[in-house]
């Protein structure tokens, strides 16, 4: 080995080793804590009134094992008899100030830079002193802080219980008469329940036919009144009335004309096939316990549930106590990490205590000025944007809340709410995709709102709409019965008479030997047929309703783009607890108003439209180069250069090639390459009079192949010697291809086989199969994760975009060695921005330079 | 004739055109347009079954009347299809006749479940042999790049295996071979990756502009 | 260009290969047939497909979608069952899928096997709502309305009003999902469900795609994956239920040691003939 190679081998090596864990750090005497003048209490406006903010500084012993304490006595008598409890232990590389969102100041970078050398916490007096939580927010606490390593020590541990390993066990089969009884209870509770869904469609459609009635005797009020109004002269306000009732009656009534024909029809059949699985089971458990009955009588019977029913009292009973009584310890030995001495944050000897209260500021109203609504750019048209400036009073209990109005001749209507968002949340800059990257971002908060979802369509105005549209023209096998409210009193008659017949086989069940299936086939013959006419129904019922859904999207689809089409008036208020403070204008509420419109560019991939468009620039203008210098070097591809080679090697041998396209579709850019290369190695084989055999797995792709093959054949002179059946849909399932073509290699032994195209898991099947036969082996594809198993089996592997290079390179016609060069110069731009981008970023990050504007230009949403 | 050439080469610049569009244009009438196309293509894809089917038969049906070398197996090709197709057929007539409680016999599932289910897994696990035989014929340390993808395959291949962490436990760190190739998976493999993933798109651009620009001409059926 | 192999050349390669697959079979068949255990560790992405499932709070649903056909079983299978047994376990509503036709069989097996072992019952603890086309579209109108996509389930019974799909109308609802996919799907369940709707995803997959994930874990697109037998095996172990995938380990174990065993022979071996034909000179 060379020293070259020996320096490459010990860095690869030294590249394996895995990077050493950062152990943490045994507790060290003499820990530094942070300076005493830094150690505070501190109000802010945003505070919530629940918290108690305390900040320090940073102590030069912070590392990984070192921790800070943070002490509290939550009134005057425990701080004097030096009653502190520890609230928070925190390691002393985390909870820096410049972390906390609600502190970040978005127009003064130097206090964030501040920020960075502080840590703080917000401690909580309620959840310190639970026991104490309605005062001690009233009171003044007591605060000490303190700085402690840690240590590993060996500490004896009870172990925990082993749980025991889950296998369901097969559940013992209950006595017959235990069965009979179970089954039969639970077949009346099917029923019951059944019926009680009839009886509520029953009565849905009572309510529904007696609010038609009201509807009916309204119109005719109304028509009456419309004979007399001449002589009225308050009829236009009585008139008004009665229309706005009616309006009202016929909202109801048609949600419930649609909850009668669809909604209960799904939970009635499901219902209904349960009851008929039970009835199934439960027929069968009666059968089975009057075979019992006539060979061991009702005494053996009876005296073998109640041994069974005391046995699984006992096994209940005694699994009880196995989990109630307590089992014997066993010990294990266990490494903890224990604190060692803390040394406290001090000042004139004694450590420092500073005295703090959880204060609420009062809340403050966000400004008007930056309060707008606007289209959102880049979208279908379905959503508005809000957006207003930050406010001092964010916490984690105020929220903002985005209300809607839909505008009706420059009027907002009623306002309602359309969103309710964090305060700490919902920032613009969390939108880059639509809004940029911009600083300003940082200081707006932006709520994207949908129209369409505060003011939905009315969905049931337009499913009663498609309805009636469709039954207008549906043959009558597939639209509901006008009379289908009447088929339900005779099913619930039939369905009564049934439970009070199951009702008796439950109560006598002992009485009922030789005439138990006899008495329910009997009740069986009414209610049957009417519940597998209504099973019938209700299929036909449910057809229509999918039928009648899928026309429903579209509908709603409109509907919903329509209603976003429209004006919508937007106001902002922030909200803690009950208090509510919007956003005013001359004393009143502002409002911003805004419509969505569709718009035709997405800007967040403009980067990605001129990156295309450059590259495309730069393949053309090679193309044209091309054209005037037709002698571009290409390098060398070994697996091009080998197939004509590959081919005269087949004639030599007197045997086929074989060309295996793989599973990919003539929509696969693999598929095409393949289908370029195909015509190569066709015309070639043509002129050498060899037999070429194409493997599809596509109909679409043997199609074409057979196009490419004869057109090579006919350019090459031989148009007799194609023959369609060599160029063959061998098998379109994956495992099936494998076999087909993987037997035919075998079989034929082929000289040459092409493997180009997509593969999935069979290339390694295939091209160790045609390995074994001896023959040369040439693959081509851009499946990543198949190449190294054909680099490995094959003699040539075209290597991704290789693939793609072939018909040029094969060709060797100017415009698509043009096309081939522009590729290239394509892929050293790319090369050339990530290294410059990667030392660019780095050197930005070492001199503490804010790049990332680099980044952003490349980003891709 | 010229437009057996000229109108697929439209067709074929105009729709490809409307699809690079469609991913700029967030209009609702360009995500229409692109629902629109993919049931076209559904509906032809489907169409296209029958011309493989026919494709299909014609060929075993030939191989039979001809009785060529291996024909036998063109007369199981015929004999599968008409069990797997006449199975589906008589389910679907029992199920419109008389209902059938789901426990009943299913000819169609017995097929599925004892025949195409195995044969596919077994094809399948013929990969484990093969990759045996593969590996045994090819990793060979030639030279340095091979040296180092011998190495690299036998470490993702070891820390892959439970034993790894058996063996590891022995030498201190139970881990230490499932990190190493977790660690060669995730960074050189991965950077590897992305390389030549760049090179396919870059390759598969360039190959798309050369067939919307008609330049690439060989899926036509050939000629100029 | 090689010139074409020799004759003898050509049978030494097929003995040799016969004798390479007699071990293989051997290395598969003694773990197989044998009692032979080991423990492993689960993986980190495998705990954290576990433990978000052992978050949900019983009766919550959760999406399951079996994108795969027997040739993917061994792997996938294993998957599938451990993770419905859990679901079962956990007294969870599992709603379970397929995007591929021929994984519908499969997908019936895994889930009534799994339901009858806890005495689960169609409709009331879990759906199964079988095959439909559409791919990415079948996910939109999912995330639109589960009813709408799927008005009846594999077994006929229609979805309106289904115990066990209370309170579930569309993906949005579903806090959890988790795709086994022997192809694509996984990408196209991140881009049309995940990133739309929000749900946590969580994948399993063949071993050979296990790699093509990581960039999505570490996004945070996805909760994390169970790669292969492995992963299987792994789930298996953090249900405590060793079955199909613990047991292939062993097998897993011993073959991939036999084909290092074979590397490093032919290796030696090679390097061998080398060091003597440099000293001949």
């Amino acid at each position: 080995m060379t020293r070259r190679g020996a320096a490459r081998c010990t860095a690869f090596a030294l590249g394996l080793l895995l990077p050493a864990a950062a152990w943490p750090a045994e507790s060290a005497p003499g820990l530094a804590p942070p300076p005493a003048s830094s150690f505070q209490a501190f109000t802010h406006p945003s505070d919530d009134g629940q918290t108690i903010n305390l900040e320090w500084g940073r102590s030069r012993d912070e590392a990984s094992g070192v921790y800070y304490v943070v002490e509290m006595a939550s009134n005057e008598a425990d701080y004097k008899a030096g009653r502190f409890r520890r609230v928070a232990r925190i390691p002393s590389l985390a909870k820096l100030k410049s972390d906390e969102k609600r502190l970040r100041n978005y127009e003064d970078e130097a206090v964030n830079r501040a920020n960075k050398q502080l840590h703080y916490l917000a401690v909580e007096p309620t959840t310190a002193y639970p026991d104490d939580a309605k005062t001690v927010r009233e009171r003044d606490c007591y605060f000490r802080l303190a700085i402690v390593g840690t240590r590993m020590t060996k500490e004896k541990r009870p172990k925990a219980p082993e749980p025991l390993p889950e296998k369901p066990e097969a559940k013992p089969r209950m006595p017959v008469l235990a069965a009979a009884e179970a089954k039969s209870e639970e077949f009346l509770k099917q029923l019951e329940s059944l019926q009680g869904t009839l009886t509520k469609a029953t009565e849905t459609k009572k309510s529904l036919d007696q609010l038609k009635r009201q509807l009916d005797a309204l119109r005719q009020a109304m028509a009456e009144a419309d004979k007399s109004s001449e002589s009225l002269g308050q009829f236009p306000a009585f008139l008004g009335t009665l229309a706005r009732a009616a309006e009202a009656i016929e909202r109801e009534w048609r949600p419930l004309a649609t909850a009668l024909y669809l909604r209960l029809v799904g939970p009635i059949e499901g219902q209904s096939a349960g009851v008929t699985v039970v009835h199934d089971e439960c027929l069968g458990e009666l059968r089975a316990l009057d075979q019992a009955l006539a060979n061991r009588g009702p005494a053996a019977l009876r005296h073998e549930a109640e041994h069974w029913r005391e046995q699984q009292a006992q096994e209940e009973a005694e699994a009880k106590l196995k989990a109630e009584t307590p089992r014997k310890e066993e010990y294990e030995e266990v490494e903890v990490e224990k604190d060692g001495e803390p040394v406290f944050v001090s000042e004139g000897g004694a450590p420092k205590v500073v005295k703090a209260r959880a204060t609420l500021p009062p809340l403050v109203r966000p400004q008007a000025e930056g309060f707008r609504a606007f289209d959102l750019p880049s979208d279908d048209g379905a959503d508005i944007a809000v957006e207003w400036r930050r406010t001092p009073s964010e916490n984690r209990r105020t929220a903002y809340v985005v209300e809607i109005a839909e505008v009706k001749d420059g009027v907002p209507g009623p306002f309602e709410k359309a969103a309710e968002v964090p305060s700490l949340g919902a920032e613009k800059s969390d939108q880059p995709k639509f809004f940029g990257f911009s600083e300003a971002n940082k200081l707006l908060h932006c709520v994207r709102v949908q129209p369409a979802a505060a003011f939905p369509p009315d969905a049931l105005a337009l499913r009663q709409r498609v309805i009636e549209e469709q039954m207008a023209w549906m043959p009558a096998d597939w639209a509901p019965d006008t009379d289908f409210p009447q088929r339900l009193p005779p099913l619930l008659a039939a369905l009564s008479a049934y439970v009070e017949a199951a009702k008796g086989i439950c109560a006598d069940i002992e009485a009922l030997r030789g005439g138990l299936a006899a008495k329910l086939e009997l009740a069986d013959k009414t209610f049957l047929p009417e519940l597998a006419g209504y099973r019938a129904y209700a299929d036909r019922l449910g057809r229509f309703d999918a039928h009648v859904g899928s026309r429903l999207a579209d509908a709603l689809k409109d509907a919903k783009q329509e209603a976003s089409r429209r004006s919508y008036a937007f106001r902002v208020a922030i909200r803690r607890g009950e208090e509510t403070l919007h956003i005013q204008q001359d004393n009143k509420p502002k409002d911003a108003l805004a419509a969505a419109r569709p718009n035709l560019f997405k800007w967040f991939k403009l980067n990605n439209l001129v990156l295309s468009l450059a590259f495309c620039s730069v393949v053309y203008a090679f193309i044209g180069l091309a054209r005037r210098n037709p002698n571009l070097f290409i390098r060398k591809i070994a697996g091009l250069d080998a197939v004509e080679e590959a081919i005269g090697r087949a004639t030599e041998m007197g045997r086929p090639v074989y060309f295996v396209h793989g599973l990919g579709g003539m929509g696969g850019l693999s598929t095409i390459a393949a289908v370029n290369i195909l015509a190569r190695v066709a015309r070639r084989a043509a002129e050498y009079d060899t037999r070429v055999r194409v493997m599809n797995n596509d109909p679409i792709v043997q199609a074409v192949s057979q196009e490419v093959v004869k057109q090579s054949y006919t350019e090459a002179g031989r148009p007799d010697a194609y023959n369609a059946d060599d160029v063959a849909l061998v098998a379109p399932d994956q495992f099936s291809y494998v076999a087909a073509v993987g037997g035919l290699m075998v079989r034929e032994q082929p000289a040459t086989i092409f493997l180009m195209g997509y593969f999935f898991a069979e290339s390694l099947l295939l091209a160790e199969t045609g390995a074994s036969t001896g023959a040369i082996q040439i693959a081509g594809t851009d499946s990543y994760t198949q190449i190294p198993f054909f680099i490995t089996a094959c003699d040539y592997t075209l290597i991704g975009e290789e693939i793609f290079a072939a018909s040029a390179y094969l060709s060797r016609e100017p415009k698509m060695l043009g096309s081939l060069r522009g590729q290239d110069v394509g892929k050293a731009v790319v090369m050339i921005a990530i290294v410059a981008g990667t030392l660019a970023l780095t050197l930005a990050a070492a001199l503490g330079y804010d790049w990332s504007i680099i980044q952003k230009l490349f980003e891709a949403f | 004739m010229w437009y057996k050439l000229t109108i697929p080469l439209i067709l074929c610049f105009v729709m490809g055109l409307l699809a690079f569009v469609h991913e700029f244009v967030p209009h609702p009438w360009s995500a229409a347009f692109r629902e629109e196309m993919t049931t076209w293509f559904r509906i032809m894809g489907g169409f296209a079954m029958f011309i493989g089917l026919y494709a299909l038969l014609h060929l075993h049906v030939s191989r039979i009347r001809r009785q060529q070398a291996g024909w036998g197996y063109s007369a199981f090709v015929f004999l599968g299809a008409v069990l797997t197709i006449g199975a589906g057929v008589f389910e679907e007539i029992r199920a419109a006749v008389h209902d059938v409680p789901e426990s009943a016999f299913s000819p169609f599932d017995w097929l599925y479940d004892y025949v195409q289910v195995p044969c596919q897994a077994t094809v399948f696990s013929i990969l484990a042999f093969f990759m045996a035989s593969a590996a045994f014929r090819t990793f060979r340390a030639r030279n340095l790049g091979a040296a180092l993808l011998l190495i690299s395959a036998v470490v993702v291949m070891f820390g892959r295996v439970p034993i790894s962490e058996e063996v590891g436990r022995l030498a201190g760190a139970w881990d230490i071979f499932p990190r190493a190739a977790d660690w060669l998976m995730e960074y050189p493999n991965m950077a590897v990756k992305r390389a030549i993933y760049i090179g396919i798109s870059l390759g598969a651009i360039s190959q798309s502009l050369r067939v919307l620009f008609g330049i690439e001409r060989s899926y036509l059926g050939g000629g100029s | 260009m090689s010139s074409p192999p020799s004759q003898a050349a050509l049978r030494r390669l097929a003995v040799t290969r016969r004798i390479i697959y007699l071990l293989v079979a051997i290395a598969v068949a003694v773990p197989t047939l044998s009692d032979l255990a080991c423990d492993f560790k689960p993986s980190p992405w495998a705990e954290k497909v576990f433990k978000k499932v052992e978050s949900l709070k019983p009766g919550s649903p959760i999406l399951l979608s079996f994108d795969f056909d027997p040739a993917a079983m061994e792997e996938l299978h294993p998957m599938g069952l451990a993770l419905l047994r859990h679901c079962f376990k956990n007294d969870l509503h599992p709603i379970l899928m397929t995007h591929w036709p021929s994984g519908v069989g499969i997908s019936k097996q895994i889930i009534e096997k799994a339901a009858k072992e806890r005495g689960k019952v169609s409709g009331k603890d879990y759906v199964f709502l079988g095959f439909k086309p559409g791919d990415y579209n079948l996910i939109l109108n999912m995330g639109e309305s589960l009813q709408g996509a799927f008005d009846k389930d594999f077994y006929k019974q229609p979805t309106q009003g289904m115990p066990a799909l209370e309170g579930v109308r569309s993906l949005k609802d579903i806090p959890l999902v988790i795709d086994l996919a022997a192809g694509t799907a996984i990408e196209m369940w991140i881009a049309y469900g995940r990133d739309r709707f929000g749900f946590d995803l969580g994948a399993g997959c063949t071993a050979v795609i296990t790699p093509d994930l990581y960039p999505f874990l570490s996004s945070g697109q996805l909760i994390g994956v169970l790669g292969g037998l492995r992963g299987a095996a792994d789930y298996e172990t953090l249900l405590k239920r060793p079955d199909r995938a613990t047991k292939g380990m062993q097998a897993q174990s011993s073959t991939h040691v036999l084909i290092i065993l074979l590397i490093l022979g032919a290796n030696v071996h090679y390097l061998s003939r080398r060091m003597g034909a440099y000293a001949k000179g």
